[in-house]
């Protein structure tokens, strides 16, 4: 078992005509959480799967502690644990069942399956639901047990789709912390999303994959930096500003603002580089007749617009260039 | 979560690989007894359907003779019995997506395929139960004049038509897999000489029935309860019956990985 965790080598999927991945290399080092983002169809999961050894690569490789994750699927399925995209569990059985078959089946002992599956009940906080049968839990709960039969047999590598697709705030939250808890452990762990706040809280270095290209490697936070999409300022008034006055204050900050977002009245958002300069003028303007500011937010971009922004670049390929691996450059960006 | 200590101490590194293998097919078979055994599909078509039949293959029983009629009814049963399992245990589970969790987990397409025949091989066994009250209600008695010829075969068909059904759950989507498991079995009912003997049929379709394992089945129950066959001598329904069985499950094993993986 020599090698990193997870080695991607030049990935390539097709589905008949469809190219799902698209010459994909990326790696995962020992104990690191590595998020996986991309809009729907993005080919998340076909890696996923091809990580787990659930897909025959078109062309390309999958190397899991170095051995081949196709060829070689069922060593590599043993200390792989994946939680599928979709509720997945046996739905006729109760949550305990489902995790002592899933032990065994993984090949423990009848006594170390069961041994195995309250150990990890007590950690994913599942124990007033042992004896309920899966297709009945509610769908948080569903995927609290789905995770469950992810990490029962104690894989060193952990691999979520998508976790917290669908389900409410709280639910989605719990998930998070308890991945939280996961981390500590020490073990490899590979997340899918499509929302960029979880993956930011979550991870340390991201792949972002747009029609099955690598889009950006690297760490999340440099994205912001990258496209440099300046401040979000949120600017309250005293009352609706008149329209024949707004239109000329538009005319008048219009070189301060690089996006605006929202304007309804007695409200302005807006992207700026130079928030301070911004408000020096909007203060004057509306001061000389006769309105007054409220109230003031400034903020950075949030995730999901840094998010939309880079796949409109990805889209683009005149203003932008798909970047190699490790250090993103701003080439085309801003 | 278990202990690094338990990690070491998977089965897999202390029992011998065949034993470890065995015993997650028997697991899974266990699992699906408990969730299954009472489907829908699994009841119809494994029980009451042949039911049915067998109430009205005992009507022709007088018209008939007992060694034509009886082994029917123990063939049909089996078919049935034995192919009702894979049409819930494999394709419920592709519908549900519980299949995945089979699919990530560390098993070869032998460990799939011979979970999911095994859940076929017992309701055929029940089947042949279910027959064998039937007969003893009917007839009022029970001759089996070869006993381990009679098992052998028995067993030997329960695989196969499981297997035949596993084969096809697996590699079918689940609609395809209703439609094409209906059609083998009406087609090996009727050209295995099971509602209409065999003899009885035009003469070009009696060479059809030929290419039917049903008929070499149906043969060979025959052979072990009475000591007589229609159309093929025991020995070579008992080798026919064998070597589609060895195929299938070669074919079986091979495609199942393959087929759940894109
Ligand atoms: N088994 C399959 N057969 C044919 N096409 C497939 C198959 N699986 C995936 N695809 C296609 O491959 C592309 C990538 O799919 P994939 O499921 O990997 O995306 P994803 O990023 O996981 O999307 P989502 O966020 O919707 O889950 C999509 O266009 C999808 O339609
Ligand atoms: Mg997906």
């Amino acid at each position: 078992m020599d090698g990193p965790p997870i080695l991607v080598d030049h990935l390539l999927k097709k589905y008949g005509r469809l190219i799902a991945v698209k010459h994909l290399s990326f790696k995962a080092g020992e104990g690191e959480i590595l998020g996986i983002l991309g809009p729907n169809g993005a080919g998340k999961t076909t890696t996923l799967r091809a990580i787990a050894g659930a897909l025959k690569p078109t062309m390309g490789r999958v190397l899991v502690y170095g051995m081949n994750s196709y060829k070689e699927s069922s060593r590599v399925k043993r200390i792989i644990g994946v939680m599928p995209e979709v509720p997945s569990l046996f739905p006729e059985l109760t949550v305990r069942e489902n995790l002592e078959f899933l032990g065994k089946v993984y090949g423990l002992s009848r006594l170390e399956a069961r041994k195995a599956a309250e150990q990890t009940i007590d950690l994913m906080g599942l124990t007033d639901y042992v004896e309920v049968r899966y297709g009945h839990l509610s769908k948080g709960l569903k995927r609290r047990a789905d995770m469950s039969g992810a990490l029962v047999h104690d894989p060193r590598i952990i691999v979520l789709d998508e976790p917290t697709a669908g389900l409410d705030v709280f639910s989605a939250s719990r998930l998070r912390s308890i991945i939280r808890e996961l981390m500590k452990t020490g073990k490899t762990i590979i997340i899918s999303s499509h929302y960029i706040d979880e993956i930011m809280e979550l991870s340390k270095r991201v792949v972002i994959l747009y029609k099955g290209t690598k889009v950006y490697e690297g760490e999340p936070r440099r994205l912001r930096d990258i496209l440099d999409l300046g401040k979000r300022v949120k600017v309250v008034f005293d009352r609706e500003l008149d329209e024949s006055f707004w239109s000329a204050l538009k005319d008048k900050i219009s070189s301060y603002i690089d996006d605006t977002l929202l304007f309804t009245g007695d409200y302005l958002e807006v992207y700026t580089k130079d928030p301070l300069h911004l408000l020096d003028v909007l203060k004057e303007s509306l001061e000389g007749n006769g309105y007054s500011i409220v109230d003031i937010d400034i903020l950075p971009p949030s995730w999901e617009d840094v998010f939309k922004r880079y796949m409109i670049e990805a889209r683009d390929p005149t203003g932008f260039t798909f970047k190699s691996e490790g250090k993103p450059c701003s080439c085309g960006a801003g | 979560m278990i202990p690094q200590d338990l990690h070491s101490n998977l089965r897999g590194n202390l029992a011998p690989a065949g034993l470890v293998r065995l015993s997650r097919s028997i697991t899974i078979f266990v699992k699906d007894l408990k969730q299954y055994y009472l489907k829908a599909p699994v009841l119809s078509w494994g029980f009451l359907f042949p039911i049915a039949i067998i109430v009205l293959l005992t009507m022709t029983v007088k018209s008939f003779g007992e060694s034509v009629m009886v082994p029917a009814m123990y063939s049909v049963s089996l078919l049935f019995a034995s192919t009702s399992m894979a049409q819930v245990s494999v394709s419920f589970e592709k519908m549900n997506g519980s299949i995945h969790r089979l699919v990530y987990a560390p098993l070869t397409g032998f460990d799939l395929v011979t979970s999911k025949t095994l859940g076929g091989v017992f309701y055929g066994l029940i089947g042949v139960f279910v027959a064998t009250v039937s007969v003893f209600l009917f007839t009022g008695h029970l001759i089996v004049l070869h006993i381990i010829y009679f098992t052998v075969s028995i067993i030997l068909a329960s695989l196969l038509y499981s297997l035949l059904s596993v084969l096809i759950a697996l590699t079918m989507d689940p609609l395809k897999t209703v439609a094409i498991l209906n059609i083998a079995r009406f087609s090996m009912i009727f050209f295995g000489g099971m509602v209409i003997p065999q003899v009885l049929l035009p003469h070009w379709m009696q060479e059809l029935t030929l290419a039917f394992a049903s008929l070499y089945i149906t043969d060979s129950i025959r052979y072990g309860m009475y000591n007589t066959w229609e159309t093929v001598d025991p020995y070579t329904s008992l080798i026919v019956t064998l070597i589609v069985t060895v195929t299938l499950y070669f074919v079986a094993y091979r495609t199942a990985l393959k087929a759940l993986t894109p």
